[in-house]
């Protein structure tokens, strides 16, 4: 199995490295300017505590790109394997493999949404407030932008 | 039964503007190729598969396609985020603009519709395993000339990864035909 692989998103077995695809390339939407006219509203320059604007949040480290991309990497490995051992269900190595990779996507969302936002609405509201509305939705989620 | 989660499968950072290459991206949105077609085809032919397994596959790889038309129609709202007619007009995507503006809209890059004459569903596993084999490597021989049309690094980063999932699912299908025709052989002794 290990050919089909995309190692690229393979997650350390330990905490979350935010090391998500070995270079900090990703670039920020927080250079744009805001839009009044197309109805848009960049997050980024809202909710970007930086106030420098340039580059990416990414090359800073912050708590929450590095665990939007521990989560996205974690919830990637399990998908991934969910694929292969729908196909190769007698491979136990793979089953723990995957259960591995869920019990960190689900810890990594865990801590993710106790900091920021719900990530599904059954995990909204427990504040009292209607807290799903909160966040970016794509296409304004990328993680770079975020404090 | 479906949970929207408030992300993309991965990142999607766009730093430049380029209704152009928008236009071009659009047709793995809406195209013949594209992910609109790969999520209802496998998502319906999935009904009628002949056993869980390949329930299962085409559900799981049905649902990433869905994630993949997110992450494809984010791309296309980045490069023309707050773009206006002038801009398009200069990228020579005025066509689109009169019609849709800003709005992402599931065509193909030539501007036809999507259509769900470009899938089909036969409740034959074999034929119906067959055509998601040959959609995959369609959708990849896409990317890859999606690939030969940008030099947007941020772009490409996202294109690629889309690609190599096409790889990925080809595989995983490629592994239940072949399942399904040693059944068919088991039968047959
Ligand atoms: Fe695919």
């Amino acid at each position: 199995m290990e050919n089909n692989m995309n190692r690229r998103y393979v997650v350390s077995g330990q905490n979350y490295s935010g090391n998500f695809n070995g270079n900090n390339n990703m670039r920020s939407n927080s250079n744009q300017q805001s839009c009044p006219n197309c109805g848009n509203q960049n997050s980024s320059s809202n909710n970007n505590s930086h106030n420098d604007n340039q580059g990416c949040a990414c090359d800073n480290n912050s708590s929450f790109s590095d665990l939007m991309h521990a989560i996205m990497e974690a919830d990637f490995y399990a998908q991934d394997l969910k694929l292969y051992l729908d196909t190769h269900p007698d491979d136990t190595r793979a089953v723990e493999m995957f259960r591995e990779a869920v019990r960190q996507y689900k810890a990594t969302r865990k801590v993710f949404e106790e900091n920021f936002y719900p990530l599904t609405s059954d995990e909204a509201g427990k504040n009292g407030t209607w807290d799903w509305i909160e966040g970016n939705f794509p296409p304004d989620s990328c993680p770079c932008s975020q404090r | 039964m479906f949970v929207f989660e408030k992300r993309t499968q991965i990142p999607v950072c766009i730093k430049n503007k380029n209704p152009r290459l928008a236009g071009i991206i659009l047709s793995q949105y809406g195209g013949p190729d594209g992910e609109l077609s790969a999520s209802l085809r496998y998502l319906s032919q999935r009904f009628t598969m002949p056993d869980n397994r390949g329930k299962a596959l085409l559900t799981d790889i049905g649902t990433e396609e869905l994630a993949h038309l997110e992450i494809v129609g984010s791309i296309v709202a980045q490069l023309t985020d707050c773009e206006g007619a002038k801009s398009f007009d200069k990228y020579g995507t005025g066509a689109y603009y009169v019609d849709h503006a800003n709005a992402v809209y599931p065509a193909s890059a030539a501007g036809v519709p999507f259509t769900a004459a470009y899938i089909q569903s036969k409740a034959d596993p074999i034929a119906d395993i067959a055509e998601d084999l040959a959609a995959e490597q369609k959708a990849r021989a896409t990317y890859d000339n999606i690939l030969r049309m940008s030099d947007d690094p941020d772009v490409n980063e996202v294109i690629k990864f889309l690609r190599e999932r096409e790889v990925v699912h080809f595989q995983r299908f490629g592994e239940l035909l072949d399942y399904y025709q040693s059944q068919i052989k088991d039968c047959q002794k």
